[in-house]
């Protein structure tokens, strides 16, 4: 499973699939301050990324892919 | 095959034979726009749907066909027979490429030389129509501003610019927004934004407010992307093709990226430093400009709008940059409102004009039409005012208002008329109420006529460019569920034989009823499994008859070939038919009604060849020129009966005799001695065809005996009269359903056999006394007649049992039309069985007619008495 939740925090792995959104919305709805590493992801689909930004998830490895990493990291910060 | 082309192959026939159908009932009335619209319909489908697929041939010659079609359906040809003639053929030959298309999944290339030649006169007709509709495209949206651009970081948007700015290179901006339901399709939209060419800023919104989490729905794309890419236009728009309507593309100069972004300052007036710093422009005085930008910058706090602006101007001073760019940034921050570089573009598009302008209309509104596309705009309005005032039932009004709205719609905002779809809109609610669709006629004679002073007028800034939003209809439409499926028969197949086993598997509880009494000596209990099975048995048997209904299908479906055959042969003959049908939606099992095909049109093409005469010979009779053949179907009890009758020559009766004599089939007594009906029936004999002279169309003397067969093999059975010079009648009787076979069950070596119930006349026990001996052959009497007799024993090749005085059990049948003794060793019971067919390496023993199996699990052979004897 390329996103294995834990207590409060969740490590994402490989390409992300859309299944994994919904699982991963209902753990950050349980959790209060939720921690996200996605150092090993080179990928996460779009419903994925849509459930982190509106949960405002803390990011705390940011991921190894140059590419992922500068555009998705903007996202994930949250500018406003 | 994959599915796909496998429903294709299905859909395409089933609307071929709908269209072959329709282009008959309109050949005799032309006026029926209905029935001409639906066959247009049914054309277009197949060529839409031929088009996923490598099948040229077939999308060349429907195109041509669907072409032709639509010219009649607006009615500006006018239908005749040749061209039901040469759309017949080409339909005809598309279902030829089907077949081919099943067998071998491709069709071969110089396929597509014949679809030339036949399209070629369906062209003809069409004289110098284009063969494309020149539609215009849908309106591409269009960004109404380009403030968005601010929200990237002025950093890297600065860094950009240095790296693009004088190199005469070109930004594509994008705005992509998922349609809600995307990810449904299997979309990523983050994953396709990644693959853009040459991506360089990336901004990753949502489109509204997030919800809070417990509300959200993860799986309701909420995104909306918004970016800068560096990579060709082209290439771009390549990769948005599949989303055109939720993509926004613009190719700009990389000047759009100066937008100024910060705190605005209300109290602050920098009008004394802008008319200063536009001086020094004019004098091309830089470094005096770069001080007082310095200068201001350094008082400024860094948050604020008008630093930003001053960074900018800094940048670009450092970049020595043209005037033209510093200008428009001086005047934004003179009313403090960031440049609008898409009026600015716009404007000196239209100024520098030639190809530059050219490029920069093409990807942006208001767009001045050029001469082809306002003759196509003209056309289109022209064309829903036509439709609009043409008869439509009332259900259908709304819907046809709606759809003609949302084309208008459409070719308003292409045509940059975004303030006319405020009107549009109050026109089109004002006539959902009134259901008077007078004042939108207006409003569309107004524009067709109009459009040209438009033209003139429109300002490119009076519009405010819009995104199309996918009209609703479609959706709506699609949320009405499906209530016909379509299932592989196998399926159903599968879902019998399972009611088979249930039937088996519930045939053994009264075993188990009887052990639990006799062995176990449980009354109650048996009494309560006996209690059980009726109940399964009765929904068994409900099961049994509701699966029976899926298979059944109207003969109708059988019948729809008739009247392009009657017509075809008709023609061919010289003479005049009438077909009258009735009863088509009688039904039966398919395979029943599928078997019936070939016969039937080998009855029908019998009395069209040989049974109808020429016109000049039926006037001379007295008859009326017309012949006629009726096709009647209904049921009768538990069987489908048709009646096929002609009003022609009927039968030659001596014919028949002289010619079954000649062949041997009867000897020459026999023919002089039989009754006229008898002789008649001698035409099911194999080998015997009485017209002389071998047409095309029938008479090859492999005629009425296959009918026979094949009826037979079905179950049913053929009767004919017929009278000479008024004509022949044919009757066919076929069971309903082949799924259950009556069977009465025979004990032999303590087996049992099945032997078919239809087949049975009688049982009785006789001593074997009472039967006789003629030479070789053995026989008995019963009710005054002498009826052959055969030994079951023997005709399987099985030992005789020990000769003893017990009575014989013995089973009258009625084999070819005579009844048979058949000695067996006792009876059994008469039971409903599953037939099912021998197969394989068994397949070849013809001896018996399949297996079936009994309520205590074991296998009874049932056996082909017609076979046997």
């Amino acid at each position: 499973m390329p996103v294995e939740m834990m207590k409060n925090v969740a490590c994402f792995k490989g390409v992300c699939t859309v299944e994994e959104a919904e699982p991963l919305l209902q753990w950050l709805q349980d959790q209060q301050r939720a921690k996200v590493k996605l150092k090993e992801c080179t990928h996460l689909h779009t419903a994925i990324l849509q459930v982190l930004m509106a949960a405002k998830v803390m990011v705390t490895l940011p991921p190894d892919d140059p590419d992922l990493a500068r555009w998705l990291m903007p996202a994930l910060k949250n500018r406003r | 095959m994959s599915p796909l082309l496998a429903q294709f192959i299905a859909e395409s026939r089933d609307q071929l034979e709908m269209t072959s159908a329709g282009l008959l009932a309109i050949e005799n009335n032309p006026e029926d726009l209905d029935k001409l619209n639906e066959i247009f319909r049914a054309v277009h489908t197949i060529k839409g749907s031929s088009g996923l697929f490598e099948i040229r041939p077939v999308t060349i010659l429907v195109h041509a066909a669907e072409d032709l079609l639509d010219t009649l359906r607006s009615q500006e040809l006018r239908l005749d027979r040749r061209m039901i003639d040469l759309l017949l053929d080409a339909f005809d030959q598309v279902n030829q490429w089907l077949d081919v298309l099943e067998r071998t999944e491709t069709l071969p290339d110089e396929f597509e030389t014949t679809a030339r030649t036949l399209s070629a006169p369906l062209r003809a007709f069409l004289g110098n129509r284009p063969s494309e509709e020149a539609a215009p495209a849908i309106a591409a949206p269009t960004f109404a501003d380009l403030d968005w651009l601010g929200q990237l970081l002025e950093d890297d948007r600065a860094i950009l610019y240095a790296r693009l700015a004088g190199t005469g290179a070109r930004l594509t901006l994008f705005r992509y927004t998922p349609d809600a339901q995307c990810f449904f399709s299997g979309e990523d939209p983050f994953h396709l934004v990644r693959q853009a060419p040459g991506l360089e800023l990336l901004a990753i919104g949502p489109t509204e407010p997030w919800p809070p989490l417990t509300e959200m729905d993860a799986y309701q794309c909420l995104l909306c992307f918004e970016g800068v890419a560096s990579g060709p236009f082209a290439e771009l728009a390549t990769l948005f093709r599949y989303v055109p309507d939720q993509i926004i593309l613009l190719e700009t100069p990389p000047e759009v990226l100066i937008v100024p972004t910060g705190r605005h300052d209300a109290d602050a007036d920098y009008t004394g430093f802008v008319a200063e710093a536009r001086s020094l422009v004019d004098q091309e005085d830089w470094d005096g400009l770069r001080g007082i930008v310095d200068a201001l910058l350094e008082h400024s706090e860094p948050e604020a709008w008008i630093a930003s602006a001053l960074r900018w101007l800094r940048r670009l001073l450092d970049q020595s940059a043209a005037d033209m760019t510093l200008r428009p940034l001086l005047e934004a921050m003179h009313t403090q409102q960031g440049p609008d570089w898409l009026a600015i573009l716009r404007a000196s598009a239209e100024e520098a004009g030639g190809p530059t302008a050219a490029e920069f209309h093409a990807s942006t509104a208001p767009r001045a039409l050029t001469v082809v596309e306002h003759k196509a705009f003209q056309h289109i309005i022209a064309e829903q005012s036509r439709i609009l005032e043409m008869p439509v039932a009332p259900e259908a009004w709304t819907g046809r208002l709606l759809s003609i709205c949302a084309v208008i719609g459409n070719s308003l905002r292409y045509a940059g008329h975004d303030q006319l779809l405020e009107e549009l809109e109050e026109l089109r609610e004002t006539a959902r109420e009134t259901r008077d669709s007078g004042l939108l006629r207006g409003l569309l004679a107004q524009l067709a006529e109009a459009e040209e002073d438009d033209r003139a007028e429109n300002t490119p800034a009076a519009a405010t460019a819009q995104k199309t939003k996918p009209t609703e209809e479609p959706a709506g439409g699609e949320k009405q569920a499906i209530k016909t499926l379509k299932i592989d028969q196998h399926k159903v197949d599968r879902l019998m034989d399972l009611i088979g086993e249930l039937v088996v598997a519930k045939n053994s509880l009264p075993y188990l009823a009887q052990r639990a009494e006799r062995v176990y000596g449980n009354r109650d209990l048996a009494r309560e499994i006996k209690e059980q099975y009726g109940v399964i048995n009765r929904i068994a048997q409900d099961l049994q008859s509701a699966i029976m209904q899926v298979r059944m299908m109207p003969v109708g479906h059988v019948f729809q070939r008739f009247p392009r055959l009657v017509r075809d042969l008709s023609k061919k003959l010289d003479k005049k038919i009438q077909l009258i049908v009735t009863g088509e939606e009688t039904e039966a099992d398919k395979n029943i009604i599928e078997g019936l095909a070939d016969p039937l049109i080998h009855i029908l093409r019998n009395s069209i060849d040989h049974g109808i005469e020429p016109p000049e010979e039926r006037l001379l009779l007295g008859k009326p020129e017309d012949g006629s053949i009726r096709v009647k179907a209904y049921q009768d009890n538990d069987s489908v009966a048709i009646e096929i009758t002609d009003d022609g020559r009927g039968i030659d009766v001596a014919a028949v005799r002289d010619k079954a004599a000649r062949r041997g089939l009867v000897s020459a007594e026999q023919a002089e001695t039989m009754s006229d009906h008898d002789a008649i029936q001698l035409i099911f004999a194999p080998g015997l065809s009485t017209t002389e002279q071998v047409s095309d169309i029938s008479g090859r003397g492999v005629g009425m005996d296959v009918v026979r067969t094949s009826i037979e093999k079905v179950g049913g059975t053929v009767t004919l009269h017929s009278q000479p010079g008024k004509g022949t009648d044919l009757r066919l009787t076929l069971p309903l359903s082949m799924a259950v076979t009556h069977v009465m069950a025979v004990e032999l070596d303590n087996k049992p056999l099945g032997v078919p119930m239809d087949l049975v006349v009688e049982t009785v026990r006789l001593p074997p006394s009472a039967i006789y001996s003629i030479k070789h052959r053995e026989a008995f009497m019963l009710r005054d007649q002498l009826v052959p007799l055969a030994r079951l024993r023997r005709l399987l090749n099985m030992s005789e049992p020990v000769a003893s005085d017990a009575a014989l059990a013995i089973l009258v049948v009625r084999v070819h039309g005579e009844n048979v003794g058949i000695v067996v060793d006792d009876f059994r019971e008469g039971m409903e069985v599953i037939l099912k067919p021998m197969e394989g390496v068994l397949g070849s023993l013809r001896q018996y007619a399949g297996t079936a199996l009994l309520g205590d699990g074991s296998v009874m052979l049932v056996i082909n008495l017609k076979e046997l004897i």
